[in-house]
């Protein structure tokens, strides 16, 4: 009595998306996790159209459809390469079954994509979403009306009829109706060549690259300015000419969009990372710009991040084991990342450590730089605990505790070994002026600096004496020390 | 009958860059295998029509080995497939050519374990491959580049032949 999508292979929120855009983008389609399957709902609340209504039909059908998201290694059940095919039912048309399965070669022929042939013999794009609803066409005819024809050429070719239906619905150009060809897999060669995502056409002002206003629902929220404006004060502080910030700005430019376009059709995530990652981050970023304002030791410091705290516990924030679960969560995402370990995505995401682990996974898929991810997942840990473990943890805001720690350990720019001596040293001491304050801090950032970049330890060695980060007993050769 | 297309000669190298899976799954990513098979036409009339895909890959657990076809639709009766094309190459007569293909390794394989469920099986190339048989269909007539689903199959009157070769990959011996 409904859709399930097949989670093997992590491909279900790909398959729910090709759904999505045959619902029309509507608001109605949903999915709930099963023990093995995401169940899909669709309840329509937009405008009606062809491919929503038979969605509907199919969905609210007494019979079971399953739907497997695959890659272009597999055979088809019939034997034959599934690129040859793009997607395949299995129904059996002779008896009363009450399921059917298909398959989609959601990888687009590992990247080749899919083409189909229109009436004057170009190549047409085949998108993913027409090649589910065309697979549907079959199961809405085989199975559910029970009026196909019954042999494999005439069901195909009301398969196609209705395909034309759904591409003429999306301004794609129609398939030619009786003939199909060799080499489906390929470029086309009439356009267009892209189908906007759902994402594109619901929130056509929404930059999706963009976690944050995924989780806040606009790019004007009040929060989204504050990361602004950080970025752009921060970016005065450089080290080796390059903002020190650059490599967790440009991670977060790479796998954000993954995140933020799951987070689109997505709820219970969209939910998870409001709550657990961009309210602590924005919090977190409010204890970093007072910091970098106040004096280590002013009495207003401890009570202006004690306010800071409060105010993120004001709102809804969840009981005190979810965060407690949520820090654990994001410091093992960070240490996963650091030592490279293969992230396994969560079927579905339903408490904070789905949401972690879901942020690791798109880092490494989509190859960001996994130090700066897992430093600001470190520093979210160190919020979170925090919140629960105030007013104890306010100790840890002062000089030797584990926030100015975090501090220290923020991922470098790749070393410019050109850097004039003078300007390396104004760069430190403006680092030690705004961040590095306290003595302590500054010799775990010069033990890490000269452990990174051994090459120039002595031009580094020079520059850091020079700024005051050097201790009496910082050890003169760190790559004695290592070896 | 005398076979008058023979292969000649089969290479597998692995293909250098991961599959372009990422991000939409999250294993079975391997990478690729470029399979070249050398085939010549011996006759010294007839034009060989040799089919140049892949449209079938099966594996044989107990002996591994991996059985790699290219072979013609028309040539064998896919149970319940609908109806598709696949391409094929001229080969004049005495000529030689290369076929190209690729195939993504490991292999997944759906095996039935109900009526209505299936399961999916994988091997990998790799590891799991120990011989690889290659069989090629050829025909004396043109198969059609188009198929017209509305009208009845025309029965082009090929007589389809096949020829096969064999590549040792036993990565243990």
């Amino acid at each position: 009595m409904a859709i399930y999508i097949d989670p093997y292979l992590g491909s279900e929120s790909r398959v729910f998306d090709l759904l999505l855009k045959i619902s029309g983008c509507d608001p109605g389609l949903s999915s709930v996790p099963d023990v093995d399957s995401l169940d899909v709902r669709f309840t329509p609340k937009g405008a009606p159209s062809f491919s929503a209504n038979r969605l509907r039909e199919i969905v609210g059908s007494p019979k079971d459809v399953w739907i497997h998201g695959v890659d272009d290694s597999f055979m088809t059940v019939w034997g034959m390469p599934m690129i040859e095919y793009a997607g395949v039912t299995d129904v059996d048309r002779t008896a009363s079954t009450q399921e059917c399965s298909i398959w989609i070669d959601i990888t687009e022929a590992g990247g080749l994509g899919y083409r189909s042939l229109d009436a004057n013999g170009n190549y047409i794009y085949a998108p993913l979403a027409v090649i589910l609803f065309h697979e549907l066409a079959h199961v809405y005819h085989s199975l559910i009306v029970e009026d196909t024809p019954g042999d494999a050429a005439p069901d195909q070719l009301l398969a196609i009829a209705d395909e034309n239906q759904f591409r003429a619905q999306l301004g794609l150009p129609a398939r030619n109706p009786n003939v199909t060809m060799h080499t489906i897999y390929g470029p086309a060669t009439v356009g267009p060549t892209v189908l906007k995502g759902c994402n594109e056409t619901l929130f056509p002002d929404l930059c999706k690259c963009n976690i944050a206003t995924a989780a806040l629902g606009t790019p004007i929220a009040r929060q989204i300015v504050e990361f602004r404006r950080a970025k752009r004060d921060l970016e005065i502080l450089t080290f080796c000419g390059a903002p020190v910030l650059a490599p967790m700005w440009n991670a977060y430019q790479v796998f954000s969009p993954l995140v933020a376009g799951r987070m689109l059709t997505d709820a219970a995530l969209r939910d998870l990372m409001l709550q657990f990652g961009v309210q602590p981050a924005v919090h977190l970023l409010r204890i970093v710009r007072t910091y970098l304002g106040t004096s280590p030791v002013d009495a207003t410091l401890v009570a202006e991040i004690e306010r800071i705290i409060g105010d993120y516990l004001r709102a809804p924030s969840g009981s005190r084991d979810e965060l407690l679960s949520a820090a654990d969560a994001a410091a093992e995402a960070a240490r996963m990342l650091r030592a490279r370990v293969t992230v396994k995505p969560p079927k579905w995401c339903a408490v904070p450590q789905d949401l972690f682990t879901t942020i690791a996974f798109n880092v490494q898929v989509s190859g960001a730089d996994s130090e700066g991810a897992a430093w600001v997942l470190d520093g979210i840990a160190c919020f979170l605990r925090a919140a629960v473990e105030r007013p104890d943890w306010i100790e840890e805001v002062g000089p030797t505790g584990q926030f100015c720690s975090w501090l220290a350990q923020v991922p470098l720019p790749a070393i410019n070994a050109g850097i004039p001596q003078a300007q390396l040293a104004d760069e430190l001491t403006e680092l030690r002026a705004r961040i590095y304050r306290h003595p302590d801090v500054r010799k775990t950032f010069a033990h890490r600096v000269l452990t990174d970049f051994p090459a120039l330890e002595h031009k580094l060695r020079a520059a850091l004496d020079a700024a005051d980060y050097l201790m009496p007993d910082t050890p003169k050769s760190i790559v004695l020390q290592v070896n | 009958m005398t076979e008058w297309l023979t292969v000649d000669n089969v290479e597998m190298a692995r293909l250098p860059g991961g599959r372009n899976t990422a991000p939409y799954v999250t294993t079975h990513s391997s990478g690729y295998f470029g399979i070249r098979v050398s085939v010549t036409n011996h006759s010294a009339q007839e034009t060989a029509y040799v089919t140049a895909a892949i449209t079938g890959i099966e594996y044989e657990a107990q002996s591994r080995v991996l059985r790699v076809k290219f072979v013609a639709p028309e040539a064998v009766q896919y149970k319940q497939a609908r109806p598709v094309l696949v391409e094929h190459v001229p080969l004049g007569p005495h000529a030689e050519t290369v076929l190209e293909a690729r195939i993504a390794s490991p292999v997944t394989y759906l095996e039935r374990v109900s009526d209505t469920r299936w399961t999916p099986q994988v091997v990998d190339v790799d590891t799991d491959v120990d011989r690889i048989e290659l069989m090629v269909t050829y025909a004396d007539k043109p198969p059609p580049s188009r198929l017209n689903l509305a009208a009845e199959p025309a029965d082009i009157g090929a007589t389809w032949r096949r020829a096969e070769g064999v590549l040792s990959v036993n990565r243990h011996s």
